[in-house]
């Protein structure tokens, strides 16, 4: 099981009011891997649960300086100060999470923030820091960077608000300043995942692969799946950096709940290639269980289980038929084609599908590249 | 998808003609390639001529039309019409002033 999913069940317990199966879980993934930001966060809640709270602020810490944009972390950091009485370190970090709006999806984090300031989501000033975040997740990173400059005249010592600055920069492609931003921001926050990317990308560009796979070696310590690094780099067109396979871990029986230590239910029957799916059908993603998180299962999860099935030929048949569903984001479909080309078996396949959806998302240039790799993985292929 | 294939048909059919890649814009490219090379270079052409007319236009210097490339042993000519184009890959004796009249004339009918 990847260590992700450990991490969905151990938040899930945490939520169903099992915070000792929580932290076992959560545990189970950091024995592996002790930087993983994730588990450290679910260990962090359940600490600050149980009353610990000296833990707990050591694991949100570690879990902020990796992540500088978590509002649950940032919130529950909030949520220790206030209750040590420290209200203007906990209005501090309060602040910090109503401003990392629209990034806050978790209105938990939201309204414990606001309690802490007092006020209503209303009352909420729009300062440069909130305009610096929106305009660079609706595709304006020259206005974001305006933006945060100015917020960072008032508050050099906000991480989050340089790190939205660096992104900006390194959307922008100027590298230079991208590498001076995440300097600075790597002498606050040594762990910061997401300034190790594209610092890891700036030296790549430079020639300097060893040193950017490294560096992106250090940041799969905190995130061994890599999926932060997967969402940036699936932002450009060309990149030079390996990302590795997803790892699996084993579960042990006492960890996995009851449904799956019972008699395994009968796997649907993928159809055959050259057969429609039908929507009664086994196979068909609507019949597909729920994905880790409880929302319905969509095309992409589809493909991501068929590939971890190593059904290979029903995964292929599904990735044709997202290259030319016009209707997915390209960001989602060139990030899982490039998870897809992992796995040596589907390589040469998933190269040149992606090539083909570059193409027809008007990127020759970055679908060339796809089909050079696609023609390297087929002469690996035939040795 | 009829429509490709069938220019890619008639495209493969004309005389001296080895192979043929065509696309639409917004279209993923299909090939009728000699068996010898990669099975990615339809997609390795048609992104290869691509790019050079990104470069083109980048640099100010207008859309390309046409592109030709000679190599020792075949030649090859780029026909961009409207959304449509085509390379061929022809012999080296091939008459590339009638291929790529015969070239346009496919393109036209598509348009």
């Amino acid at each position: 099981m990847r260590p992700s999913e450990i991490v969905d069940r151990a938040r899930q317990a945490f939520r169903d009011g099992s915070p000792d199966r929580a932290v076992e879980l959560a545990g189970h993934v950091i024995a592996r891997y002790p930087r993983h930001a994730s588990a450290r966060l679910v260990r962090a809640l359940a600490a600050e649960a149980a009353g610990e709270l000296d833990q707990a602020l050591e694991d949100l810490r570690f879990v902020t300086s990796a992540e500088p944009l978590n509002a649950p972390a940032a919130a529950a950091t909030a949520r220790i100060f206030k209750r040590r009485d420290d209200d203007a370190r906990a209005q501090d970090e309060a602040r910090r999470v109503v401003e990392l709006v629209p990034d806050v999806a978790d209105s938990e984090s939201l309204e414990s923030a606001l309690d802490i300031l007092g006020v209503d989501a209303d009352a909420l000033p729009m300062t440069p820091g909130v305009f610096a975040r929106i305009h660079l997740r609706t595709g304006w990173p020259g206005t974001a960077e305006r933006y945060a400059r100015r917020a960072l005249d008032d508050e050099p010592d906000r991480i989050d608000i340089r790190l939205t600055l660096a992104e900006a920069l390194w959307q922008l492609n100027r590298l230079s300043l991208c590498e001076e931003q995440c300097t600075i921001i790597f002498d606050r926050a040594n762990d910061c995942v997401r300034a190790a990317v594209m610092l890891a990308h700036v030296l790549a560009e430079r020639g300097r692969m060893a040193e950017g796979q490294d560096l992106l070696g250090r940041a799969g310590e905190i995130d061994p799946e890599y999926l932060e690094a997967r969402q940036m780099l699936a932002q450009l067109e060309i990149h030079r950096l390996v990302l590795p396979d997803a790892p699996q871990i084993d579960v042990p029986t006492s960890l996995r709940p009851p449904s799956e230590t019972a008699e395994p239910a009968p796997t649907p029957v993928a159809p055959a290639a050259d057969e429609p799916l039908q929507d009664d059908q086994p196979g068909k993603p609507e019949d597909s269980p729920t994905a880790p998180d409880g929302a319905a299962f969509t095309q992409i999860d589809w493909a991501r289980e068929l590939i971890r099935r190593e059904d290979w030929r029903e995964a292929e048949r599904v990735l044709r038929e997202m290259v030319e569903d016009d209707e997915l984001s390209q960001a989602d479909v060139d990030a899982l084609l490039e998870e897809a080309a992992e796995a040596p078996a589907l390589a040469a396949v998933a190269w040149g599908l992606l090539g083909d959806f570059r193409m027809r998302s008007h990127r020759p240039q970055a679908a060339a590249e796809a089909y050079l790799r696609a023609a390297s993985a087929q002469d690996a292929a035939d040795g | 998808m009829a429509d490709l294939q069938s220019l890619l048909a008639n495209l493969k059919a004309l005389d001296e003609v080895d192979g043929a890649v065509v696309w639409r814009a917004g279209e993923a490219p299909v090939g009728n390639l000699s068996a010898s090379v990669s099975a990615v270079a339809p997609g390795l052409l048609a992104s290869g001529i691509g790019t050079m007319e990104q470069v083109v236009q980048t640099v100010g210097l207008g859309q390309v039309e046409e592109l030709w490339f000679l190599t020792g042993a075949q030649q090859g000519l780029a026909v961009r019409l409207g959304d449509w184009q085509a390379i061929i890959v022809a012999t080296l004796d091939a008459d590339i002033d009638r291929l790529r009249n015969a070239v346009t004339e496919q393109l036209e009918r598509q348009s």
